[in-house]
């Protein structure tokens, strides 16, 4: 099999791509973190991005190839390749969303009308296997295409620039909220695409398997600040944030601390319920959370306890009970300090 | 920039992505550096060794066909840079291995001179190639021969031998910790042969090293007590 010399670099970058894929969807074992939606939106997109690398390799592979039937299968490895990329630019939006906000139902109410503009795409790709109307292939290897598929294909690229606009609307309204850096993982993509665009080598399936592993570390880096069981926040939140200079510091000027002597999981629920969507939930030992929220006055810090223990009578005899000590934090050593005096007291209260 | 053919653009392509797949490790595994146990230390060592290797194939690769009149000696400083970085790398990938499957220092240390053997005889073979440059004689690795092209030397593959006498042993210790790891591995050892024999022009060596960090890395964060652990 001889494949030309300029396709060998494409081939051999997706099938690298294909090879790192391979390895983010194997090796992962964590049961508990299995059946989170957004180990499954990754892996979605990871199942997408092994596509677009074994068939891209494959259309690469066959050009130049004297085979009757090479015309054909070009077509269809090439067809396979731009539906998987258009579902991967979907499912890119719908995973960043998901990180930032962690809502299933906002998924659902936000995302079935971005679903049009692709599912337009996948059809107008799926006629053109019968007509030719986006590209057609060469009988040499290679394609031609029509304006109307470089139009198609500008769509792809205004999904990730909503995926950016998301973020940066995030940042805006959240402060020093974002959890997981995307920008490392949004380089080699973008690198990946521009060889791709600006030379005759294909480097986008690279890329982007280059950006979903560093996308896969950051996202293993915050999961030691979660409680696998609970999914909050967990001590070591508390801990980095007086041992480090996390982002997080800037904005919390105030905690709340919880108990409960019954379920705490309730307790949870009924903090993520009321309060504001920008205060940080610690499930800091088994009965017990934190929540570090922005505003440091004490009448904020009291009406938001109040909330609380007043949704919790809607519990049935009484389920959860709360104590509540609000402390005023205008500065962020103060903040530190008292979660450090938290920290103590919890320790000293498990040696006794 | 005219005479890079598609297969140095190629490499070049693939040791930029190493790059950019490492620069990015080293981000989010500041947390091993922080704690510094052994495997922590091993681990960032192979980290700087793949990018050392990354950086100097890339450079190879982009002299190699140019004009350059000095290109010679950095060539063959390159190439022996890299295949030191080459052939270290499995050895410190053993012993990392032998810290994921939490073996006591001492007992790895034991192995550490066994297994620092074929490291130390292909360092050895390297260095002895760059001495034959400097003296003027024609390298039994890799040279510079008359008309300036870089050439291949008849005992090239000694170096390949050494590192597949390391991937036995790497296998059998993967086969203890577990069965997907090897398996990947096997995946990824396979492919870049094959691909070795159908594309000969391009050199991934650099990025299938770094994909080998990436699987340790994930095999590690597998551990369930590991994100208690590192609070």
């Amino acid at each position: 099999m001889n494949i030309a010399e300029g396709a060998m670099v494409s081939v051999y970058s997706d099938a690298m791509a294909f090879l790192l894929i391979i390895g983010l969807m194997i090796l992962p074992d964590r049961g508990h973190r299995k059946n989170e939606t957004e180990a499954k939106l990754f892996m979605v997109l990871c199942f997408n991005i092994l596509l677009v690398a074994f068939f891209g390799g494959i259309c690469y592979a066959l050009r130049g190839q004297s085979w009757e039937w090479m015309p054909l299968a070009e077509l269809i490895s090439k067809t396979v390749v731009e539906l998987a990329l258009a579902n991967i630019v979907y499912q890119w939006v719908v995973y960043v969303d998901f990180k930032l906000y962690k809502s299933r139902d906002q998924l659902r109410r936000r995302y079935r009308g971005l679903y049009l503009p692709v599912l337009i795409l996948m059809i107008a790709l799926i006629v053109n296997l019968f007509t030719g109307i986006l590209f057609t292939i060469r009988p040499d290897g290679g394609y031609d295409s029509t304006l109307m598929y470089d139009v198609l294909m500008a769509v792809e690229y205004i999904y990730i620039l909503i995926s950016v606009l998301l973020i940066i609307q995030y940042d805006r309204a959240h402060p020093g909220r974002r959890s997981f850096s995307i920008i490392p993982a949004l380089v080699p993509m973008v690198l990946g695409s521009v060889v791709s665009v600006f030379t005759s080598y294909s480097a986008t399936a690279l890329g982007i398997a280059v950006g979903m592993v560093l996308l896969y570390f950051s996202m293993i880096n915050g999961w030691r600040f979660e409680d696998a069981e609970s999914g909050y926040y967990n001590r070591a939140l508390l801990t980095e944030l007086i041992n480090s200079d996390s982002p997080l510091v800037d904005v919390i000027h105030g905690a709340i601390f919880f108990e409960t002597s019954g379920d705490a999981g309730k307790l949870g629920a009924l903090l993520k319920r009321e309060m504001p969507p920008m205060s940080v939930i610690v499930h800091e030992s088994e009965k017990r959370f934190v929540l570090l929220t922005r505003s440091g006055q004490q009448g904020d810090l009291g009406f938001l306890a109040d909330l609380v223990s007043d949704a919790s009578e809607e519990y049935e005899g009484g389920a959860v009970s709360l104590k509540t000590k609000c402390e005023s934090r205008k500065k962020e050593e103060d903040a530190k300090a008292f979660i450090r005096r938290t920290i103590l007291k919890d320790n000293d209260t498990e040696k006794n | 920039m005219n005479w890079l053919s598609a297969t140095n653009i190629g490499t070049i392509i693939m040791d930029g992505a190493t790059v950019l797949l490492l620069v990015g490790m080293m981000l989010y595994t500041k947390l091993y550096r922080e704690r510094g146990r052994s495997g922590d230390k091993l681990f960032f060592g192979m980290m700087i060794l793949v990018l050392i290797a990354a950086l100097f194939d890339g450079m190879n690769f982009f002299l190699e066909e140019s004009p350059f009149a000095f290109k010679g000696g950095l060539l063959i400083f390159g190439d022996t840079v890299f295949s030191l970085a080459y052939e270290i790398f499995p050895f410190l990938y053993i012993l990392y291995l032998l810290c994921l499957r939490h073996w006591d220092e001492k007992k790895i240390a034991k192995r550490r001179i066994f297994f620092a053997i074929p490291a130390a005889v292909a360092v050895l073979i390297v260095l002895g190639n760059a001495l034959m440059y400097l003296i003027g004689q024609k390298g039994y690795l890799f040279y510079i021969d008359e008309a300036g092209a870089y050439q291949y030397g008849a005992y090239y593959d000694i170096i390949n031998i050494i590192v597949g006498i390391y991937l036995i042993f790497i296998l059998y210790e993967l086969c203890r910790i577990n069965l997907r790891y090897l398996l990947a591995v096997v995946i990824l050892v396979a492919a870049r042969v094959g691909l070795r024999m159908i594309i000969r022009g391009v050199s991934a060596t650099s990025f299938v090293l770094a994909v080998f960090l990436v699987y340790a890395h994930i095999q590690m964060m597998n551990d369930e007590f590991y994100e208690e652990e590192r609070a």
